[in-house]
């Protein structure tokens, strides 16, 4: 065969093609420049988001390491450290509690002392912000801000005089309490919300701890690759030779979880990158669709299918070339200076230049994904454009019609946009597949970031909003600071919906073997075991008196109660607890599992600071519950707490001595409410308190960043939702505007096309919502679940979908007759003479 | 009685630095019942003629009246109703609705008016335009004549005072335009209706009562003759 020179007239042809259709080109412009900006700007945001996120919950743990090893000796330290998979090994041990700082009492504020590599790669980058050094001298000390402000110093300087009473954790001493003037040379943030700081080689010399004393040694060790099983961990067991003590704190979990997050991750990709492809592709069919008549024609007069298809696949070229660019760029815009800008109005404090993570990749990825849907999109139309013969291209209506006689008796306007919803089945499954996928793709999106919001975070981990302890609770001379007054007086501020009362005496409990022997053998053999199980058990038979072995008479209000009784999944009999009939036991241990055969047991004991200190009483357990449950902090001995009705302690107690309140705001977070609580305790040096609100204050920075990383998300893929609507309905009703001027020249009024128009962009919508939740619900719970790092439970944020649901939805009714308004205004005339061009 | 009038109608088009005069100044009196039919070459305006006498199109000056009402100075959705209750149209190439059957196609117009078709009525169109055994098939389905004659009965439908087609027989062959023509008339009579009809083709025309001729946007026979009575 000769070969034709007809490249360029096919050109030639092509540009003329193209010149003429303006309205339809900006129209797959615009639908290639929203998926480039939509693919562009969700992986930077998304990628900036998750980095965020990350770096929060490493700030909440307080230190950056896979795993860590318990009292770890030099030997097995070396051995650690030169083992191919592991990057590097911090060492921290714990030496010393603080216990007042001048006259007010603290909770327990531990240091540390960290080797270079524990602070410098394994601290700091979980740190918000630091200033000032490690301590190098002896008598420097660095804290967290949340124990300075605890100390009731909100504005440290470095160099002031830090008066402390404190004892070190050295296995002897036990725990004599020394006076010492530290010098603060340094400060941090996390948000670890514990009170820590950290002291010098020289002052954790002089403590006499050692890093494999028990409990107080811990080395940190980061993985090159931080995904480990149980079988890497076993084998670093076998190699280090551990004492009968020592263990190795890992999580066997970190593959599973890391694949449920990356199926979760790729799940959500594929919907985004799914939603970009039908956009591009719905719009090129339309286009095609409303061109075949056109191409029928061109090929009466002598075009192959293969020149045609090289014009449906030229024009998709000039198409990516101005869509991707102009996508790309306003992506880079919004991720480069509009977020960044953003975040510093919202929070001027802010360094804002690295927040998002425009790395080239991102863009990369964004346009070669466009491009290349954008040409799988053209295979199909330019398969049609190809296939059809010129008659049926000449014939084309956009409808699939039916073939067999249909013996209906419509024709109503109602009818009529039923039909025309279904009237091409492939658009429709096209329009409501990408319309179902956008809102789907928001409702994940919008659970991820519900799930990830600190203020939710903190209300899932935190039972109160403000907790008041009194620090002398265990003293001798113990005082009742938290008085019945300044609870009532905290009870009547407004804004306060309830304080819950916890009490609490010394209780002994005599050597009981029947109610307490399976769990005592169990304690003492495992890794925390006190010492000698026939030792001690023989002492204890002896003197159950001695503190070693007395344990805690805890009251709780009835408020007091519901928490605890929810917290075992409701079985317990609020009566017979109210009556002092039962009573609640608490584990020594929190990793305890299981109950011991304790509940149904009746136990005797009596209370020393009682009405009746020699009197024995009894009472029947219900059930044993682990340290999470009780509501009470302070520890007694080894002998599991026991938790009582207040009314059943006053009966025995008389006056009971309020150990904590927990205060409960109407509305969580409230700052006004915080301050006038805080006001009723002032400068009460022996009252420590722990607050929800300042807790989340410290977790401002990171909280702007992923709120308006994530709501900006959020907002981006609500806005495609609804553009991508919006280009399928205006090039859908451009496409019929032939038939809209028929039905008008047999008597359709403007009002009834309008009608008729809303009522398909209702069925479009309520179609697609339906499909959204059926679909979008169970996905958001999978990638909920997958990506729950905090634990809480699944809820979904109806406010914001509800917003997105009723915006679609006056947008499926406003926008179809608006493009109708605006194009369909030629003469009737006109239009049914120009057919199908625009 | 004069059912249709038009007063010195005009439709000038702007061409670029040409102007092109589609009607000048036609005047036209159609009575109560008659039908006629327009003639004229390829370009002489005859279906601009129609389409502002159905209102599809906005004349430049000139009035057009049907029934006693001047329709050039009626609003878009006053227009439509009164278009769809007094005038019918029959296009050259159908304008069928695909996704609907004979039959929707056929009532469509009723119910666009909000009222419930008078079935005895529509069966006897149905009936004699012989679409019977059509009534539930596709537009797709049918042939051209077919189609066509589905039309005319859409045109019926709603009792118009007046039939405005254009070139109804334009795509159908000799024998089928003779059926559709003879369907057309034999409707009319038995309706009361008035049918205005273009047409290029002088073999069709002579089937009206009165021929008018076209030429140039210009009125060149037929066109006053019932203008003095009128007066």
């Amino acid at each position: 065969m000769l070969k034709v020179k007809n490249k360029k007239v096919v050109s030639e042809i092509a540009r003329t093609t193209y010149r003429a259709n303006k309205k339809r080109n900006f129209l797959m412009v615009f639908a290639i420049f929203l998926t480039t900006f939509l693919i562009a700007i969700v992986l930077a945001l998304g990628v900036s988001y998750w980095n965020t996120v990350s770096e929060r919950q490493i700030r909440m743990q307080g230190m950056d390491y896979d795993i860590e090893l318990s009292e770890p000796r030099d030997d097995q330290i070396e051995k650690i450290r030169s083992m191919d998979n592991v990057e590097y090994v911090g060492v921290a041990v714990k030496c010393a509690m603080i216990e007042q700082y001048q006259d007010k009492s603290l909770d327990k504020t531990r240091l540390y002392w960290l080797d270079e590599t524990c602070w410098e790669r394994q601290t700091i980058p979980a740190l918000e912000g630091y200033e000032g050094k490690y301590p190098q001298d002896e008598n420097e000390i660095m804290l967290s801000k949340y124990t300075l402000k605890a100390m009731g110093i909100p504005k440290p300087e470095i160099g002031m005089k830090l008066p402390v009473t404190y004892f070190t954790l050295e296995e002897s001493s036990d725990e004599e309490l020394l006076k010492k003037e530290f010098t603060l040379c340094g400060w941090y943030t996390d948000y670890s919300g514990s009170h820590r700081g950290y002291v010098s080689k020289d002052f954790f010399g002089k403590t006499g701890v050692k890093q494999t004393d028990f409990t107080q040694g811990a080395l940190k060790i980061t993985l090159k690759n931080p995904l480990y099983s149980e079988k890497d961990i076993t084998a670093m067991q076998n190699e280090i030779n551990m004492d009968q003590n020592q263990y190795i704190d890992a999580d066997t979990d970190t593959i599973s979880n890391f694949c449920k997050i990356v199926i979760g991750l790729v799940v959500m990709l594929l919907m985004i990158f799914v939603s970009g492809y039908l956009f591009i592709y719905n719009t090129l069919y339309i286009s095609v669709s409303k061109d075949i008549r056109y191409y029928g024609q061109l090929k009466t007069v002598g075009m192959t299918s293969v020149q045609l298809k090289r014009m449906v696949y030229q024009q998709a070229v000039w198409n990516a070339v101005a869509g991707i660019p102009l996508g790309l760029a306003a992506a880079f815009m919004i991720a480069k200076i509009v977020i960044p800008q953003l975040l510093q109005i919202i929070n001027p404090v802010f360094s804002a230049s690295d927040v998002v993570s425009a790395k080239i990749w991102v863009f990369l990825t964004a346009g070669c994904f466009a491009f290349f849907t954008n040409w799988i999109s053209c295979q199909k139309p330019a398969k049609m454009v190809g296939e059809c013969s010129p008659i049926e291209a000449l014939r084309y209506t956009a409808c699939t019609c039916r073939k067999n006689n249909y013996k209906r008796e419509g024709g109503g306007v109602y009818s009529m946009a039923l039909q025309n919803m279904f009237r091409d089945k492939k658009q429709a499954v096209v329009i409501l597949t990408s319309f179902t996928i956008a809102i789907s793709i928001f409702l994940v999106v919008n659970v991820i970031i519900h799930e990830n919001d600190a203020k939710r975070i903190l209300n899932e981990t935190y039972t109160y909003d403000m907790q008041f302890k009194n620090e002398t609770t265990l003293d001798d001379d113990k005082k009742q600071i938290i008085t019945e007054d300044r609870i009532s007086q905290i009870e009547q501020i407004n804004g306060v919906k309830n304080v819950r009362k916890v009490t609490s005496a010394e209780v002994v409990v005599p050597y009981q073997e029947e109610v307490y022997g399976e769990y005592y053998k169990e304690l003492y053999q495992s890794r925390y075991s006190p010492g000698n199980y026939e030792e001690d058990m023989e002492l204890y038979q002896k003197e159950p008196e001695n503190a070693y072995f007395t344990s805690r008479f805890i009251s709780v209000d009835e408020e007091g109660f519901g928490l605890l009784n929810e917290s075992i999944g409701n079985t317990l009999d609020k009566k017979a607890f109210e009556d002092g009939k039962i009573a609640v036991a608490v584990k020594f241990l929190s990793f305890m599992e299981g109950d011991y055969g304790i509940p149904g047991k009746t136990i005797r004991f009596s209370l020393p600071d009682g009405k009746e200190p020699a009197e024995e009483y009894s009472i029947q357990i219900a059930a044993a519950v682990d340290n999470r449950s009780n509501p009470a902090v302070f520890a007694g001995g080894i002998t599991p707490d026991l938790i009582v009705s207040e009314k059943y302690a006053k009966k025995l107690m008389g006056e009971l001595f309020t150990e904590l309140i927990d205060v409960q705001y109407e509305d969580a977070f409230s700052k006004g409410t915080e301050e006038k609580v805080k006001a009723v305790f002032g400068d009460e040096q022996q009252i420590s308190h722990e607050s929800k609100l300042e807790r989340y204050a410290d977790m401002k920075n990171s909280e702007t960043t992923v709120k308006v990383l994530g709501n900006s998300i959020g907002f981006i893929i609500a806005m495609l939702a609804v553009l991508n609507y919006l280009n399928m309905m205006a090039a859908g009703v451009q496409n019929r505007s032939k038939e809209f001027a028929t039905l008008e020249s047999i008597g359709m009024t403007t009002k009834q096309a309008k009608k008729m128009l809303r009522m398909e962009g209702i069925g479009y919508a309520v179609i697609s919502t339906i499909i959204s939740f059926i679909v979008g619900l169970p996905i958001s719970y999978a990638v909920f679940d997958a990506m729950n790092l905090y634990r809480i439970s699944f809820s979904v944020p109806w406010g914001s979908n509800l917003i997105l649901l009723g915006v679609t939805l006056v947008l499926c009714m406003v926008v179809p007759v608006f493009i109708y308004q605006k194009t369909q205004n030629a003469s009737i005339i006109k239009r049914l003479q120009n057919g199908d061009t625009i | 009685m004069n059912i249709l009038t038009t007063e010195n109608l005009k439709k000038h088009y702007d061409m670029g630095e040409i102007q092109v005069k589609a009607l000048d100044g036609i005047n036209l009196f159609v009575r109560e019942g008659e039908f006629l039919a327009i003639v004229g070459t390829s370009g002489s305006g005859k279906s601009t003629l129609l389409h502002m006498l159905g209102g599809l199109d906005i004349p430049t000056s000139g009035r057009v009246v049907v029934d006693g009402k001047d329709i050039s100075k009626m609003a878009k959705d006053e227009l439509t109703i009164f278009r769809r209750r007094k005038i019918g149209f029959v296009f050259q190439n159908y304008n069928l609705l695909p996704l609907m059957n004979v039959y929707e196609n056929i009532v469509l117009p009723i119910k666009l008016d909000g009222l419930k078709p008078d079935q005895d009525y529509v069966e006897q169109i149905i009936t004699l335009l012989g679409l019977k055994e059509k009534k539930y098939a596709m537009p797709g389905q049918l042939s051209g004549g077919q189609q066509q004659r589905v039309a005319l009965a859409r045109a019926l439908a709603t009792k118009p005072a007046i039939i405005l087609a254009d070139e109804p027989t334009g795509n159908l062959d000799s024998r089928t335009s003779q059926d559709v023509l003879g369907l057309m008339k034999t409707t009319g009579q038995r309706f009361g209706q008035t049918i205005v009809m273009i047409t290029h083709n002088d073999e069709i025309a002579q089937m009206a009562e009165r021929i008018i001729r076209l030429e140039d946007g210009k009125i060149c026979g037929g066109g006053d003759r019932y203008a003095e009575s009128e007066e």
